[in-house]
């Protein structure tokens, strides 16, 4: 079976492919009505589409790397001042553009591990691990940390609704579930902590993550009473 | 396909609705690739491909059940039937039992609550949604896709694209498949007899034993926390393997390579390069343990 290219994809993701009237375009969606692999492609790039229009426009550093930037701003400018006061000074001495360079690079970079991050979300398995690999900081790890806990309080929050409908005993299996993916993450999370650089560690505690949204995302699934 | 799809209208009428148990018996010629949706109380279903151009749902129904649905209406043949059954209590649901004939090409989707679902002989694709109870699936679908809370999964035969989940019921694949994912939380999960050439098995506290075959070029990959991993392979298997745990331990008995010590002095670590490498396994475990072994 040939699967659709990632054009195909991309255009379905964007709802061009519908609307066009090309003769491939029923082609392209038979293929999806029959492929679950290309359905499960489809999905994962919308939610990072989705994910991505979600972004904040701005996006803060954080304040231990912004009290650096500014340490390091300030510490130049009063060095370049003691050296020659009157001296003309070159445009990357002034405190205002160095500080606003500063910041570019710490919102690009921000934005750049932040997009990375949800990126990695969409797609597969491996090229996940290696986005995530790619990862230089802590910093990238909250986020994916963050991104993860977001998608689940809001599954959660579905849940919570839907609960009175579902069967005494599958509440009780799922909450049974979800503690034991809970503890594991608390364990797999205080581990990469203390060990910060440890891949294997992101792998394990992104699968367990998986493992919880696809669990809560079956659960809000079930029909009443099941 | 899509013009006729759109063009079906699904005829809900109620097949039934007397107080005592009742029979299902329906009959309806239909094209290959029939698409079937099935859901509701049912306790058991039995879902049989065959080499003929019909569908047939045959069974009984407990006191106070209703079927509605029915089939899509298109130029002579079925190309789609959708049923739901309701019953008024679990007494009923216990009568609800179903057996369903399709072509072997049909696309068949089931949902079910405690329900126990055996399906022979499909070689289209299989949806199969459950809670508890079990799935007994035998033959090479297509394309398989199962999930479970708490019931088990059986799966005999070597489905091209496969996706088998539960959160605690057991996952057993006797046999192989190009693409296949067995995901459970504190199930066991057991692969055997088959060869894979993409497969990925993943637990949260759950065993997990691969003792199958890898193709060539082959890749698979183990993640578990706390489950043991044990990976029997042929002595002489052309195979790549990079094992580690955090802070468990790792056994190998396949070669006589041992195991390093882990990062910063805990767990454990392994590379093994076998044969003519030809295949890629990946094993990560948080404290479970790893173990290598001869079959």
């Amino acid at each position: 079976m040939t699967h659709l290219t990632f054009e195909e994809i991309s255009e379905l993701a964007d709802d061009r492919l519908a609307e066009s009237r090309e003769p491939r375009a029923e082609n392209t969606l038979a293929h999806l009505a029959d492929c679950s692999s290309c359905r499960a492609t489809l999905d994962r790039v919308r939610a990072l589409t989705a994910a991505a229009h979600a972004l904040p426009r701005e996006i803060a550093p954080p304040d231990d790397v912004w009290n650096v930037v500014r340490a390091r701003v300030a510490a130049d400018a009063a060095k370049a001042r003691k050296a020659s006061p009157r001296a003309a000074s070159p445009w990357w001495h002034n405190g205002w553009l160095a500080s606003a360079a500063a910041v570019l690079l710490v919102v690009g970079t921000a934005t750049f591990m932040t997009l990375t991050t949800l990126a990695s979300r969409g797609r597969s398995a491996k090229a996940k691990a290696m986005m995530v690999q790619n990862a230089p900081s802590t910093a990238a790890l909250l986020a994916v940390d963050r991104n993860y806990v977001a998608t689940i309080r809001e599954l959660r929050a579905t849940l919570d609704t839907e609960r009175t409908h579902l069967a005494p005993a599958t509440v009780k299996t799922l909450e049974t579930s979800l503690a034991v993916i809970d503890a594991a993450i608390a364990e797999a999370r205080a581990a990469l902590a203390a060990d910060p650089a440890n891949q294997s560690l992101v792998d394990l505690l992104a699968s367990h993550y998986e493992r919880q949204v696809d669990l809560l995302q079956r659960a809000t699934e079930l029909s009443p009473s099941l | 396909m899509r013009t006729s799809l759109l063009a079906l209208v699904l005829v809900a009428t109620p097949l039934t609705s007397a107080v005592s148990q009742q029979k299902v018996d329906i009959h309806m010629r239909a094209i290959p690739a029939v698409s079937i949706r099935l859901g509701g109380a049912i306790s058991s279903i039995r879902v049989i491909g065959w080499d003929r151009d019909s569908v047939t749902l045959t069974g009984t129904l407990g006191a106070g059940s209703k079927m509605v649905g029915g089939p899509m209406a298109n130029t002579g043949l079925v190309v789609g039937m959708k049923f739901f059954v309701d019953a008024p209590d679990e007494a009923a649901v216990r009568s609800n039992k179903l057996e369903l004939r399709v072509p072997a090409l049909a696309r068949v989707w089931i949902k079910g609550g405690s329900a126990d679902v055996e399906a022979s002989g499909v070689t289209g694709s299989l949806d199969l949604n459950i809670v508890g109870g079990s799935v007994l699936v035998t033959g090479n679908p297509r394309e398989l896709i199962v999930e479970s809370m708490d019931g088990g999964v059986t799966v005999t035969g070597s489905p091209e694209f496969a996706r088998l989940k539960t959160a605690t019921g057991d996952i057993a694949l006797q046999g192989g498949g190009e693409d296949v994912m067995l995901t459970t939380v504190s199930g066991g999960i057991r692969a055997s007899d088959g060869t894979i050439q993409r497969g990925r098995f993943e637990s949260v506290t759950g065993p997990i034993v691969f003792a199958g075959n890898l193709a060539r070029g082959g890749d698979a990959k183990f993640d578990t926390h706390s489950g043991s991993i044990e990976l029997r392979l042929v002595r002489r298997a052309d195979v790549e393997i990079d094992a580690e745990s955090i802070t468990g331990s790792i056994e190998n008995a396949w070669t006589n390579s041992r195991p390093a010590v882990g990062r910063e002095g805990r767990g454990m670590e392994l590379g093994i390069s076998s044969g003519m490498g030809g295949a890629r396994v990946t094993i990560r475990s948080f404290k479970g343990s790893i173990k290598l072994a001869t079959k």
